[in-house]
Protein backbone atom coordinates (compact mmCIF):
# COMPACT_ATOMS: atom_id res chain seq x y z
CA UNK A 1 0.00 0.00 0.00
CA UNK A 2 2.93 2.53 0.83
CA UNK A 3 4.52 1.64 -2.30
CA UNK A 4 1.43 2.42 -4.72
CA UNK A 5 1.25 5.66 -2.17
CA UNK A 6 5.12 6.78 -2.70
CA UNK A 7 4.35 5.72 -6.47
CA UNK A 8 1.79 7.92 -6.61
CA UNK A 9 3.61 10.89 -4.66
CA UNK A 10 6.48 10.70 -7.36
CA UNK A 11 4.16 10.71 -10.24
CA UNK A 12 2.86 13.72 -8.20
CA UNK A 13 6.21 15.43 -8.36
CA UNK A 14 6.80 14.32 -11.67
CA UNK A 15 3.51 15.51 -13.58
CA UNK A 16 4.22 18.64 -11.76
CA UNK A 17 7.38 18.95 -13.22
CA UNK A 18 6.30 17.77 -16.83
CA UNK A 19 3.66 20.52 -16.35
CA UNK A 20 5.62 23.19 -15.51
CA UNK A 21 7.93 22.21 -18.98
CA UNK A 22 4.99 22.06 -20.95
CA UNK A 23 3.01 25.61 -20.14
CA UNK A 24 5.84 27.41 -22.25
CA UNK A 25 5.03 25.14 -25.11
CA UNK A 26 1.57 25.31 -24.55
CA UNK A 27 1.76 29.21 -24.35
CA UNK A 28 3.64 29.62 -26.96
CA UNK A 29 2.08 28.03 -29.87
CA UNK A 30 -1.30 29.92 -28.24
CA UNK A 31 -0.70 33.29 -28.71
CA UNK A 32 1.97 32.40 -31.21
CA UNK A 33 1.03 29.93 -33.22
CA UNK A 34 4.89 28.67 -33.37
CA UNK A 35 5.57 25.05 -32.27
CA UNK A 36 9.07 25.44 -30.48
CA UNK A 37 10.51 21.98 -31.14
CA UNK A 38 13.40 23.28 -29.31
CA UNK A 39 11.67 23.73 -26.19
CA UNK A 40 13.18 20.70 -24.36
CA UNK A 41 16.71 21.67 -25.48
CA UNK A 42 16.22 25.36 -23.40
CA UNK A 43 15.38 22.78 -20.47
CA UNK A 44 18.53 21.01 -21.15
CA UNK A 45 20.01 24.25 -21.55
CA UNK A 46 18.71 25.08 -18.13
CA UNK A 47 20.19 22.66 -16.33
CA UNK A 48 23.47 23.26 -18.04
CA UNK A 49 23.51 26.41 -16.66
CA UNK A 50 21.97 25.87 -13.21
CA UNK A 51 25.00 22.82 -13.07
CA UNK A 52 27.72 25.68 -13.84
CA UNK A 53 25.93 28.17 -11.16
CA UNK A 54 26.18 25.27 -8.22
CA UNK A 55 29.66 23.92 -9.27
CA UNK A 56 31.31 27.53 -9.63
CA UNK A 57 29.38 29.82 -7.69
CA UNK A 58 27.87 27.52 -4.94
CA UNK A 59 24.39 28.67 -5.58
CA UNK A 60 21.90 26.13 -4.27
CA UNK A 61 18.94 25.09 -7.21
CA UNK A 62 16.46 27.35 -5.86
CA UNK A 63 18.36 30.48 -6.44
CA UNK A 64 20.04 28.90 -9.19
CA UNK A 65 16.68 28.13 -11.14
CA UNK A 66 15.50 31.71 -10.22
CA UNK A 67 18.81 33.11 -12.05
CA UNK A 68 18.52 30.98 -14.70
CA UNK A 69 14.84 31.79 -15.11
CA UNK A 70 15.98 35.27 -15.92
CA UNK A 71 18.90 34.09 -17.81
CA UNK A 72 16.62 32.41 -20.26
CA UNK A 73 13.72 34.79 -19.94
CA UNK A 74 16.00 37.42 -22.48
CA UNK A 75 18.04 34.58 -23.59
CA UNK A 76 14.42 33.40 -25.27
CA UNK A 77 13.42 36.56 -26.29
CA UNK A 78 16.69 37.11 -28.52
CA UNK A 79 15.71 33.41 -29.96
CA UNK A 80 12.85 34.53 -31.05
CA UNK A 81 13.64 37.84 -32.55
CA UNK A 82 16.91 35.88 -34.55
CA UNK A 83 14.62 33.15 -35.95
CA UNK A 84 11.41 33.42 -35.40
CA UNK A 85 10.41 37.26 -35.94
CA UNK A 86 10.04 36.88 -39.98
CA UNK A 87 7.44 34.24 -39.36
CA UNK A 88 5.16 36.98 -38.27
CA UNK A 89 3.72 37.92 -41.31
CA UNK A 90 2.63 34.35 -42.86
CA UNK A 91 -1.28 32.81 -42.08
CA UNK A 92 -1.30 30.72 -38.74
CA UNK A 93 -0.55 27.03 -41.06
CA UNK A 94 2.27 28.58 -42.85
CA UNK A 95 3.64 30.01 -39.23
CA UNK A 96 2.94 26.53 -37.52
CA UNK A 97 4.90 24.66 -40.88
CA UNK A 98 7.84 26.91 -40.82
CA UNK A 99 8.24 27.56 -37.06
CA UNK A 100 8.36 23.21 -37.21
CA UNK A 101 11.33 23.23 -39.40
CA UNK A 102 13.20 26.27 -37.77
CA UNK A 103 12.77 25.34 -34.27
CA UNK A 104 13.73 21.39 -35.79
CA UNK A 105 16.82 22.95 -36.83
CA UNK A 106 18.11 24.66 -34.09
CA UNK A 107 17.05 21.97 -31.67
CA UNK A 108 19.96 19.49 -33.47
CA UNK A 109 22.17 22.44 -33.86
CA UNK A 110 21.91 22.97 -29.87
CA UNK A 111 21.97 19.74 -28.96
CA UNK A 112 24.71 18.62 -31.03
CA UNK A 113 26.96 21.85 -30.08
CA UNK A 114 26.24 21.21 -26.59
CA UNK A 115 27.27 17.74 -26.78
CA UNK A 116 30.86 19.27 -28.88
CA UNK A 117 31.70 21.82 -26.36
CA UNK A 118 30.26 19.38 -22.98
CA UNK A 119 30.93 15.50 -24.19
CA UNK A 120 28.44 13.56 -24.44
CA UNK A 121 28.36 12.70 -20.61
CA UNK A 122 25.53 13.34 -18.50
CA UNK A 123 25.57 15.42 -15.62
CA UNK A 124 23.68 16.33 -12.41
CA UNK A 125 23.66 18.53 -9.30
CA UNK A 126 24.99 16.86 -6.05
CA UNK A 127 22.55 18.70 -3.92
CA UNK A 128 21.48 16.77 -0.90
CA UNK A 129 18.76 17.74 1.59
CA UNK A 130 18.13 15.07 4.77
CA UNK A 131 14.84 12.72 4.55
CA UNK A 132 11.48 13.12 5.96
CA UNK A 133 10.29 9.79 7.56
CA UNK A 134 6.44 9.12 8.13
CA UNK A 135 5.62 5.78 9.32
CA UNK A 136 7.05 3.53 6.80
CA UNK A 137 6.79 5.79 3.74
CA UNK A 138 10.06 8.45 3.55
CA UNK A 139 10.53 11.66 1.86
CA UNK A 140 13.27 13.22 0.69
CA UNK A 141 13.11 17.09 1.78
CA UNK A 142 14.95 17.88 -1.20
CA UNK A 143 11.47 16.32 -3.30
CA UNK A 144 9.19 18.43 -1.22
CA UNK A 145 10.58 21.29 -1.61
CA UNK A 146 10.75 20.69 -5.31
CA UNK A 147 7.46 19.97 -5.17
CA UNK A 148 5.69 22.97 -2.87
CA UNK A 149 7.96 25.09 -5.29
CA UNK A 150 6.77 23.86 -8.67
CA UNK A 151 3.14 24.23 -7.14
CA UNK A 152 3.60 27.76 -6.13
CA UNK A 153 4.66 28.47 -9.74
CA UNK A 154 1.89 27.02 -11.29
CA UNK A 155 -0.76 28.61 -8.96
CA UNK A 156 1.08 32.11 -9.56
CA UNK A 157 0.33 31.59 -13.04
CA UNK A 158 -2.64 30.64 -12.79
CA UNK A 159 -3.99 33.47 -10.91
CA UNK A 160 -1.43 35.91 -13.17
CA UNK A 161 -3.26 34.82 -16.07
CA UNK A 162 -6.29 34.84 -14.31
CA UNK A 163 -7.24 38.32 -12.37
CA UNK A 164 -4.01 40.50 -13.57
CA UNK A 165 -4.80 42.81 -16.40
CA UNK A 166 -1.75 41.90 -18.33
CA UNK A 167 -2.37 38.52 -17.84
CA UNK A 168 -6.51 38.44 -19.49
CA UNK A 169 -4.57 40.53 -22.90
CA UNK A 170 -2.07 37.35 -22.60
CA UNK A 171 -5.23 35.13 -22.91
CA UNK A 172 -7.30 37.11 -24.42
CA UNK A 173 -4.65 37.34 -27.62
CA UNK A 174 -4.73 33.56 -27.24
CA UNK A 175 -8.34 33.05 -27.87
CA UNK A 176 -9.41 35.54 -30.16
CA UNK A 177 -6.07 37.92 -32.03
CA UNK A 178 -8.09 40.46 -34.26
CA UNK A 179 -10.26 40.87 -31.11
CA UNK A 180 -6.84 41.88 -29.34
CA UNK A 181 -5.92 43.96 -32.17
CA UNK A 182 -8.83 46.01 -32.09
CA UNK A 183 -8.67 47.07 -28.38
CA UNK A 184 -5.11 48.35 -28.30
CA UNK A 185 -3.21 45.39 -27.42
CA UNK A 186 0.22 45.37 -28.55
CA UNK A 187 0.47 41.73 -29.58
CA UNK A 188 3.98 41.65 -30.76
CA UNK A 189 5.45 42.94 -27.39
CA UNK A 190 3.17 40.15 -25.58
CA UNK A 191 4.00 37.63 -27.89
CA UNK A 192 7.43 38.21 -27.18
CA UNK A 193 6.47 38.04 -23.36
CA UNK A 194 4.94 35.01 -23.38
CA UNK A 195 7.62 33.28 -25.56
CA UNK A 196 10.31 34.26 -23.39
CA UNK A 197 8.44 33.48 -20.16
CA UNK A 198 8.06 30.13 -21.85
CA UNK A 199 11.67 29.66 -22.15
CA UNK A 200 12.79 30.64 -18.77
CA UNK A 201 9.46 28.35 -16.87
CA UNK A 202 11.07 25.76 -18.78
CA UNK A 203 14.86 26.67 -18.52
CA UNK A 204 13.78 27.07 -14.26
CA UNK A 205 12.37 23.41 -14.61
CA UNK A 206 15.64 21.86 -16.03
CA UNK A 207 17.25 22.99 -12.93
CA UNK A 208 15.13 21.08 -10.95
CA UNK A 209 15.98 18.06 -13.37
CA UNK A 210 19.16 18.31 -13.20
CA UNK A 211 18.69 18.21 -9.26
CA UNK A 212 16.49 15.36 -9.38
CA UNK A 213 17.95 13.28 -11.98
CA UNK A 214 20.15 14.07 -14.41
CA UNK A 215 20.79 16.19 -17.97
CA UNK A 216 22.67 15.07 -20.88
CA UNK A 217 22.99 16.92 -24.37
CA UNK A 218 20.75 15.21 -26.54
CA UNK A 219 17.60 14.73 -23.80
CA UNK A 220 15.74 17.28 -25.27
CA UNK A 221 13.85 16.53 -28.73
CA UNK A 222 12.44 12.91 -26.81
CA UNK A 223 11.15 15.44 -23.73
CA UNK A 224 9.89 18.23 -26.18
CA UNK A 225 7.67 15.16 -27.78
CA UNK A 226 6.50 14.28 -24.38
CA UNK A 227 5.74 17.68 -23.44
CA UNK A 228 3.52 17.61 -27.19
CA UNK A 229 1.73 14.15 -25.28
CA UNK A 230 1.10 16.47 -22.16
CA UNK A 231 -0.16 19.39 -23.76
CA UNK A 232 -2.50 17.62 -26.40
CA UNK A 233 -3.96 15.36 -23.64
CA UNK A 234 -4.67 18.51 -20.88
CA UNK A 235 -5.86 21.03 -24.11
CA UNK A 236 -3.94 23.01 -25.89
CA UNK A 237 -3.67 26.79 -24.45
CA UNK A 238 -5.09 25.56 -20.90
CA UNK A 239 -2.74 26.13 -17.94
CA UNK A 240 -5.42 23.77 -15.82
CA UNK A 241 -4.64 20.99 -19.11
CA UNK A 242 -0.90 21.51 -18.75
CA UNK A 243 -1.33 20.11 -14.99
CA UNK A 244 -3.92 17.43 -15.77
CA UNK A 245 -1.79 16.31 -19.01
CA UNK A 246 1.29 16.03 -16.62
CA UNK A 247 -0.43 13.97 -13.97
CA UNK A 248 -2.01 11.64 -16.26
CA UNK A 249 1.06 11.09 -18.51
CA UNK A 250 3.39 11.05 -14.97
CA UNK A 251 1.25 8.59 -13.22
CA UNK A 252 0.78 6.40 -16.27
CA UNK A 253 4.60 6.12 -16.67
CA UNK A 254 4.76 5.23 -12.71
CA UNK A 255 2.25 2.65 -12.61
CA UNK A 256 3.40 0.83 -15.80
CA UNK A 257 7.29 0.89 -14.88
CA UNK A 258 6.03 -0.46 -11.60
CA UNK A 259 3.84 -3.19 -12.86
CA UNK A 260 5.31 -4.23 -16.46
CA UNK A 261 9.05 -2.56 -16.17
CA UNK A 262 11.15 0.79 -15.95
CA UNK A 263 11.60 -0.14 -19.66
CA UNK A 264 8.00 0.34 -20.93
CA UNK A 265 7.27 3.70 -19.46
CA UNK A 266 9.02 5.52 -22.15
CA UNK A 267 6.34 4.13 -24.37
CA UNK A 268 3.19 5.31 -22.35
CA UNK A 269 2.89 8.64 -23.14
CA UNK A 270 3.53 8.51 -27.00
CA UNK A 271 0.74 5.55 -26.28
CA UNK A 272 -1.36 7.89 -24.42
CA UNK A 273 -0.70 10.38 -27.12
CA UNK A 274 -2.42 8.73 -29.90
CA UNK A 275 -5.21 7.41 -27.87
CA UNK A 276 -6.10 11.60 -27.20
CA UNK A 277 -5.97 12.31 -30.29
CA UNK A 278 -8.19 9.29 -31.49
CA UNK A 279 -10.51 10.14 -28.66
CA UNK A 280 -10.33 14.05 -28.03
CA UNK A 281 -8.19 15.92 -29.85
CA UNK A 282 -8.91 18.67 -27.80
CA UNK A 283 -7.75 17.92 -25.35
CA UNK A 284 -9.39 17.18 -21.44
CA UNK A 285 -9.75 20.60 -20.66
CA UNK A 286 -9.05 22.60 -24.02
CA UNK A 287 -11.29 24.30 -26.04
CA UNK A 288 -13.32 22.38 -29.06
CA UNK B 1 -11.00 64.27 -39.36
CA UNK B 2 -10.51 61.22 -41.34
CA UNK B 3 -8.67 61.92 -44.71
CA UNK B 4 -8.11 59.16 -47.24
CA UNK B 5 -6.15 59.67 -50.18
CA UNK B 6 -5.65 57.01 -52.93
CA UNK B 7 -5.51 53.55 -50.69
CA UNK B 8 -4.80 50.50 -52.31
CA UNK B 9 -4.22 47.00 -50.72
CA UNK B 10 -3.55 43.72 -51.54
CA UNK B 11 -3.96 40.12 -50.46
CA UNK B 12 -0.91 38.59 -51.52
CA UNK B 13 -0.34 39.29 -55.12
CA UNK B 14 -4.19 40.09 -55.93
CA UNK B 15 -5.16 44.06 -55.49
CA UNK B 16 -8.23 44.79 -54.15
CA UNK B 17 -8.69 48.48 -53.37
CA UNK B 18 -7.63 51.04 -56.41
CA UNK B 19 -6.87 54.28 -55.04
CA UNK B 20 -9.88 54.45 -52.41
CA UNK B 21 -10.57 58.08 -51.53
CA UNK B 22 -13.09 59.44 -48.38
CA UNK B 23 -13.13 61.58 -45.78
CA UNK B 24 -15.49 61.92 -42.29
CA UNK B 25 -15.39 65.38 -40.49
CA UNK B 26 -15.68 65.46 -37.40
CA UNK B 27 -19.37 64.78 -35.69
CA UNK B 28 -20.70 63.09 -38.99
CA UNK B 29 -22.17 59.70 -39.62
CA UNK B 30 -20.81 58.25 -42.93
CA UNK B 31 -21.78 54.86 -44.36
CA UNK B 32 -19.59 53.00 -46.75
CA UNK B 33 -22.06 50.56 -48.68
CA UNK B 34 -22.09 47.95 -51.50
CA UNK B 35 -22.70 44.32 -52.20
CA UNK B 36 -20.21 41.45 -50.95
CA UNK B 37 -16.06 41.71 -51.72
CA UNK B 38 -16.71 45.00 -52.86
CA UNK B 39 -13.68 46.15 -50.21
CA UNK B 40 -15.76 47.63 -47.59
CA UNK B 41 -13.90 45.35 -45.05
CA UNK B 42 -10.67 46.13 -46.63
CA UNK B 43 -11.03 49.48 -46.49
CA UNK B 44 -12.10 49.36 -42.95
CA UNK B 45 -8.69 47.08 -42.13
CA UNK B 46 -6.25 49.41 -43.69
CA UNK B 47 -7.40 52.14 -41.83
CA UNK B 48 -7.30 50.91 -38.63
CA UNK B 49 -4.15 49.24 -39.43
CA UNK B 50 -4.55 45.27 -39.61
CA UNK B 51 -4.03 45.14 -43.15
CA UNK B 52 -1.48 47.30 -44.27
CA UNK B 53 -1.97 49.39 -47.24
CA UNK B 54 0.16 48.84 -50.46
CA UNK B 55 0.05 52.77 -51.22
CA UNK B 56 -2.19 55.57 -50.23
CA UNK B 57 -1.99 58.43 -47.37
CA UNK B 58 -4.60 58.11 -44.37
CA UNK B 59 -4.65 60.91 -41.88
CA UNK B 60 -6.06 61.25 -38.58
CA UNK B 61 -6.78 64.29 -36.77
CA UNK B 62 -3.81 65.57 -39.28
CA UNK B 63 -1.31 63.04 -38.58
CA UNK B 64 -0.56 60.25 -40.81
CA UNK B 65 -1.44 56.54 -39.67
CA UNK B 66 -1.14 54.68 -42.90
CA UNK B 67 2.06 52.63 -42.01
CA UNK B 68 1.02 52.61 -38.04
CA UNK B 69 0.93 49.40 -36.16
CA UNK B 70 -2.96 48.34 -35.09
CA UNK B 71 -2.12 49.37 -31.12
CA UNK B 72 -0.80 53.13 -32.04
CA UNK B 73 -4.14 53.73 -34.15
CA UNK B 74 -6.41 52.67 -31.28
CA UNK B 75 -4.24 55.46 -29.15
CA UNK B 76 -5.10 57.45 -30.93
CA UNK B 77 -8.64 56.96 -30.94
CA UNK B 78 -9.35 55.12 -33.86
CA UNK B 79 -11.31 52.33 -32.82
CA UNK B 80 -12.68 49.51 -35.19
CA UNK B 81 -16.01 46.97 -34.22
CA UNK B 82 -15.03 44.66 -36.49
CA UNK B 83 -16.82 42.42 -39.11
CA UNK B 84 -18.13 39.05 -36.84
CA UNK B 85 -17.20 40.99 -33.63
CA UNK B 86 -14.29 39.16 -32.32
CA UNK B 87 -15.04 39.22 -28.65
CA UNK B 88 -14.08 36.48 -26.55
CA UNK B 89 -16.53 34.12 -25.49
CA UNK B 90 -14.89 32.36 -23.15
CA UNK B 91 -14.17 35.67 -20.85
CA UNK B 92 -17.05 37.50 -18.90
CA UNK B 93 -19.07 40.28 -20.15
CA UNK B 94 -17.16 42.61 -17.77
CA UNK B 95 -14.00 41.22 -18.56
CA UNK B 96 -14.72 41.44 -22.39
CA UNK B 97 -15.44 45.11 -21.37
CA UNK B 98 -12.17 45.60 -19.18
CA UNK B 99 -9.76 44.39 -21.50
CA UNK B 100 -11.34 47.16 -24.35
CA UNK B 101 -9.52 49.96 -22.30
CA UNK B 102 -6.53 48.36 -22.69
CA UNK B 103 -4.96 51.54 -24.25
CA UNK B 104 -2.62 53.88 -21.96
CA UNK B 105 -5.46 56.44 -23.11
CA UNK B 106 -8.52 54.77 -22.24
CA UNK B 107 -7.20 52.47 -19.07
CA UNK B 108 -7.47 55.73 -16.47
CA UNK B 109 -11.49 56.35 -17.48
CA UNK B 110 -12.24 52.38 -17.26
CA UNK B 111 -15.25 53.31 -14.36
CA UNK B 112 -16.30 56.18 -16.35
CA UNK B 113 -16.48 54.30 -19.05
CA UNK B 114 -17.87 50.64 -18.16
CA UNK B 115 -20.55 52.66 -15.69
CA UNK B 116 -21.55 54.73 -19.55
CA UNK B 117 -21.80 51.49 -21.19
CA UNK B 118 -23.58 50.22 -18.59
CA UNK B 119 -26.18 52.94 -19.13
CA UNK B 120 -26.62 52.05 -22.12
CA UNK B 121 -26.74 48.68 -22.63
CA UNK B 122 -28.10 47.95 -19.21
CA UNK B 123 -28.43 43.96 -20.45
CA UNK B 124 -24.34 43.86 -19.73
CA UNK B 125 -24.57 45.10 -16.21
CA UNK B 126 -26.93 42.26 -15.54
CA UNK B 127 -24.55 39.79 -17.17
CA UNK B 128 -21.50 41.06 -16.36
CA UNK B 129 -20.28 37.84 -14.84
CA UNK B 130 -21.62 35.21 -17.61
CA UNK B 131 -19.66 33.78 -20.34
CA UNK B 132 -19.83 36.21 -23.41
CA UNK B 133 -20.70 33.49 -25.52
CA UNK B 134 -23.63 32.54 -23.33
CA UNK B 135 -25.39 36.14 -24.82
CA UNK B 136 -27.83 35.75 -27.59
CA UNK B 137 -26.92 36.87 -30.99
CA UNK B 138 -28.16 40.86 -30.26
CA UNK B 139 -26.38 40.99 -27.05
CA UNK B 140 -23.26 40.00 -28.58
CA UNK B 141 -23.52 43.26 -30.69
CA UNK B 142 -23.96 45.13 -27.99
CA UNK B 143 -21.46 44.01 -26.36
CA UNK B 144 -18.81 44.47 -29.32
CA UNK B 145 -20.18 47.81 -29.93
CA UNK B 146 -19.57 48.69 -25.98
CA UNK B 147 -15.95 47.38 -25.80
CA UNK B 148 -15.40 49.88 -28.72
CA UNK B 149 -16.95 52.05 -26.56
CA UNK B 150 -14.49 51.54 -23.74
CA UNK B 151 -11.56 52.11 -25.84
CA UNK B 152 -12.99 56.08 -25.99
CA UNK B 153 -13.09 56.44 -29.16
CA UNK B 154 -13.20 59.59 -31.49
CA UNK B 155 -14.39 57.58 -34.14
CA UNK B 156 -15.97 54.27 -34.26
CA UNK B 157 -15.82 52.33 -37.51
CA UNK B 158 -18.19 49.63 -37.26
CA UNK B 159 -18.43 46.56 -39.57
CA UNK B 160 -21.43 45.21 -40.55
CA UNK B 161 -23.36 45.89 -37.26
CA UNK B 162 -26.47 44.54 -38.25
CA UNK B 163 -25.14 41.36 -39.69
CA UNK B 164 -27.53 38.42 -38.34
CA UNK B 165 -29.41 40.29 -36.17
CA UNK B 166 -33.40 40.46 -36.10
CA UNK B 167 -35.17 43.51 -37.09
CA UNK B 168 -36.66 45.24 -33.61
CA UNK B 169 -32.57 44.89 -33.01
CA UNK B 170 -31.14 46.19 -35.77
CA UNK B 171 -33.27 49.43 -34.82
CA UNK B 172 -31.89 49.16 -31.03
CA UNK B 173 -28.65 48.98 -32.28
CA UNK B 174 -28.77 52.42 -34.73
CA UNK B 175 -30.64 54.20 -32.32
CA UNK B 176 -27.67 53.61 -29.94
CA UNK B 177 -25.36 54.69 -32.70
CA UNK B 178 -27.60 57.47 -33.03
CA UNK B 179 -27.22 58.46 -29.05
CA UNK B 180 -23.33 58.09 -29.77
CA UNK B 181 -23.06 60.24 -32.05
CA UNK B 182 -24.75 62.77 -29.88
CA UNK B 183 -22.40 62.36 -27.55
CA UNK B 184 -19.65 63.61 -29.72
CA UNK B 185 -18.17 60.14 -31.42
CA UNK B 186 -17.96 60.48 -35.18
CA UNK B 187 -19.15 57.07 -36.92
CA UNK B 188 -17.86 55.43 -39.84
CA UNK B 189 -20.84 52.56 -40.74
CA UNK B 190 -20.30 49.13 -42.91
CA UNK B 191 -23.45 47.82 -43.90
CA UNK B 192 -25.14 46.00 -46.16
CA UNK B 193 -28.31 46.93 -44.86
CA UNK B 194 -28.78 50.21 -47.11
CA UNK B 195 -32.22 51.21 -45.40
CA UNK B 196 -30.88 51.68 -42.55
CA UNK B 197 -27.41 52.74 -42.88
CA UNK B 198 -28.89 55.83 -45.32
CA UNK B 199 -31.39 56.76 -42.78
CA UNK B 200 -28.98 57.62 -39.61
CA UNK B 201 -26.01 58.80 -42.19
CA UNK B 202 -25.26 61.74 -43.26
CA UNK B 203 -23.26 61.19 -46.10
CA UNK B 204 -22.50 57.85 -47.32
CA UNK B 205 -19.77 56.22 -49.96
CA UNK B 206 -20.78 53.62 -52.37
CA UNK B 207 -17.88 50.80 -53.08
CA UNK B 208 -17.47 48.53 -56.35
CA UNK B 209 -14.58 46.14 -57.12
CA UNK B 210 -12.47 47.92 -55.20
CA UNK B 211 -13.63 51.45 -56.07
CA UNK B 212 -15.69 53.94 -54.89
CA UNK B 213 -18.01 54.29 -57.41
CA UNK B 214 -21.04 56.93 -56.21
CA UNK B 215 -20.82 59.47 -52.94
CA UNK B 216 -22.92 62.08 -51.49
CA UNK B 217 -25.62 62.75 -48.83
CA UNK B 218 -27.59 60.63 -47.88
CA UNK B 219 -31.12 61.76 -48.87
CA UNK B 220 -29.74 62.49 -52.53
CA UNK B 221 -29.00 58.81 -52.69
CA UNK B 222 -32.02 57.13 -51.22
CA UNK B 223 -33.79 59.43 -53.70
CA UNK B 224 -31.94 58.09 -56.82
CA UNK B 225 -33.16 55.62 -58.94
CA UNK B 226 -29.86 53.90 -59.83
CA UNK B 227 -29.11 53.33 -55.83
CA UNK B 228 -32.46 51.64 -55.35
CA UNK B 229 -32.29 49.71 -57.72
CA UNK B 230 -29.13 48.32 -57.39
CA UNK B 231 -29.57 47.89 -53.81
CA UNK B 232 -32.76 48.03 -52.87
CA UNK B 233 -34.56 46.35 -55.40
CA UNK B 234 -36.67 48.27 -56.25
Amino acid sequence: MSALLQILIGAGLQGALYALGAIGLSLSFGVLRIMNLSHGDFLMLGGLVGYLAFVHLGLNPFVAAALVGGCLFLAGIAYHELLLTRLAGRSPRGVLIASVMVTLGSALAIEDLTAFFWGGSSIGIPYRLRSLVWGDAVFPLLRVLLLVATLVLTTGLYFFLGKSFLGRAVVASTLNREGALVVGINIRRIALFTFGFGIALTGATGVFYATLFSIEPYMGLGLTLKYLAVIVVGGIGSLPGALVGGLVIATAESVTAYYLGPHWSPMVAFAILVAALLVRPQGLLGRA
Amino acid sequence: MLEVKGLEALYGAIRVLWGVSLRIEEGEIIALLGGNGAGKSTTIKSISGIVRPAAGEIRFLGERIDRLPPHQIVEAGLIQMPEGRQIWGDLTVRDNLELGAFSARARPERARSLAWVHSLFPVLAERARMRAKSLSGGQQQMLAIARGLMSRPRLLMLDEPSLGLAPQVVDEVFETLIRINEEGISILLVEQNVEFALRIADRAYVMENGRIVREGASDALRASDEIRAAYLGL
